[in-house]
């Protein structure tokens, strides 16, 4: 029940290629020509139809979503004077580099979302006309509530005011639809090891091509090892260093495994919805996202702490789940959750079994008396 | 008793919590807190206590070596070290 952190289980194929990658020769040892199996352009490929992309080489691979959000926040070209436009719901991942830019004169502006978490698309409008930003950052679906925002929508006022956009794609990528070409997305961050199903310490960036980030990392790349600086094609250009090709190896599994096993969205919606219904019932202070949303929820049991209800759920229950602030403190005032929250994340391996005992664990939670 | 303490790593804003692992129970450890609000709770699957005195609380699994301590805002510093100093000078039956 903490998928949205890190999805447990796996496909088992995952585990046994990084023990395969592991166990033979790395791949860099015989660098490149037809027999060379290039783990990272594989996952690349595998990525762009996920993304809704055609060039997979816009791709760069690094550790993480924060790896590809540093990249892109740091290396977008922004100057003093200039504007970032951004919202609530944001992860630490966005918040934190942003907070680094405005002391360097880079101005940000910080929109609230709506009482589940969901960006306003009019408040979305007004903001990009009035601010006039540069730069737009904006989560696909909150970690918190779950509730995905309409980037067709969005991305296009982005257009409109002239701000290119990037795209924390985190929460959703392998979870629900991606099309950031469709929607005319610029960058996009996202991460290997939760809905995708691969091993933590894979993730990374897209970039739109024509677009140029400034390396925020600089290093070998293995090739051109004359030059002084970093090549200029993309993936080379942001890839710095020695990729994690083990968990790559991991990545590419799980990247096969999703595409010969589609997930079956409306099942996830459905266990999602009868798990909040549940906790309804019990008189749990439930976020319930009107419209699409990822199968995450947040909670509270009215008369127990967070922190207490937390303890019992996972000591006395062993339901592993997440409290908190989620790395997403400036939404909880707008969910009205300022304490934090209760967090369960679903994944398509949840069961209906997991999910009653879930209720019956918060029921006697309720019924305490504590 | 000889303890092994851990923070435990949360998103709560200013989070002091402290996990001890102990030679002995919770249900065990009841005894030697003599003077203590105790309280148990035996409706959940494994059952709980808590125990407190004045700013200080201790709670777990009755069953279980692991107890938790949230230190107060105030002088949490203070409490940490005179918990601790209580625990290794308390022997161990």
């Amino acid at each position: 029940m903490n998928n949205a952190a890190t999805s447990w289980p796996k496909p088992p194929q995952v585990a046994e290629a990084v023990f395969e990658a592991l166990s033979t020769m790395p791949g860099e040892t015989n660098r490149g020509g037809v027999a060379d199996f290039d783990v990272f352009e594989e996952v690349r490929t595998e990525l762009a139809g996920l993304l809704g992309i055609d060039a997979p080489c816009q791709t760069a691979l690094g550790a993480n979503s924060t790896w590809g959000l540093n990249q892109a926040i740091f290396g977008y070209p922004l100057k003093p004077g200039d504007t970032v436009l951004t919202t609530h719901a944001e992860h630490n991942a966005v918040l934190r580099p942003l907070y680094m830019l405005e002391q360097k004169g880079i101005q940000v502006k910080r929109i609230s979302v709506d009482e589940t978490g969901r960006v306003r698309p009019e408040d979305w409008a007004e903001a990009v006309k009035i601010y006039r930003p540069k730069l737009c950052i904006l989560t696909h679906a909150s970690n918190v509530t779950g509730a995905v925002n309409d980037i067709s929508v969005l991305a296009e006022a982005a257009k409109e005011a002239g701000a290119d956009l990037l795209l924390d794609v985190s929460q959703t990528l392998g979870c629900i639809p991606v099309r950031l070409s469709e929607w005319k997305v610029d960058m996009a961050a996202f991460t290997g090891h939760k809905y995708l199903l691969g091993p933590q310490g894979t993730g990374g960036v897209y970039v739109r091509e024509g677009l140029h980030l400034h390396p925020h990392m600089v290093g070998g790349t293995g090739v051109k090892s004359d030059l002084k600086e970093m090549p200029e094609e993309m993936p080379l250009h942001l890839e710095a260093g020695t990729g994690n090709e083990p968990s790559y190896h991991g990545l590419l599994a799980a990247l096969r495994w999703i595409r010969q096993h589609p997930l079956d969205e409306k099942d996830l919606q459905e266990q999602t919805g009868r798990l909040s219904e549940g906790l309804l019932k019990l008189g749990c202070r439930v976020i319930v996202p009107d419209g699409p949303s990822t199968p995450v929820l947040s909670f509270t049991v009215p008369g127990i702490s967070i922190q207490d209800a937390a303890d019992i759920l996972t000591g006395s229950y062993d339901i592993i789940l997440r409290t908190g602030l989620h790395c997403a403190p400036d939404i909880m005032e707008d969910i009205g959750m300022q304490g934090g929250t209760i967090r369960l994340s679903l994944s398509r391996f949840t069961t209906e079994e997991e999910i009653e005992q879930v209720l019956l664990a918060v029921r006697d939670l309720v019924e305490s008396g504590l | 008793m000889k303890y092994r303490c851990k923070k435990v790593e949360n998103c709560f804003a200013g989070a002091r919590t402290y996990e001890y692992e102990l030679p002995v129970t919770g249900q065990e450890l009841l005894a030697y807190l003599k003077g203590w609000d105790i309280r148990e709770n035996h409706k959940f699957r494994r059952p709980v206590f808590s125990a407190k005195q004045g700013a200080l609380e201790i709670k777990g699994i009755l069953a279980a070596c692991v107890i938790k301590v949230n230190y107060p805002a105030a002088g949490w510093e203070y409490e940490k070290e005179r918990l601790e100093r209580w625990l290794a000078e308390t022997e161990a039956q």
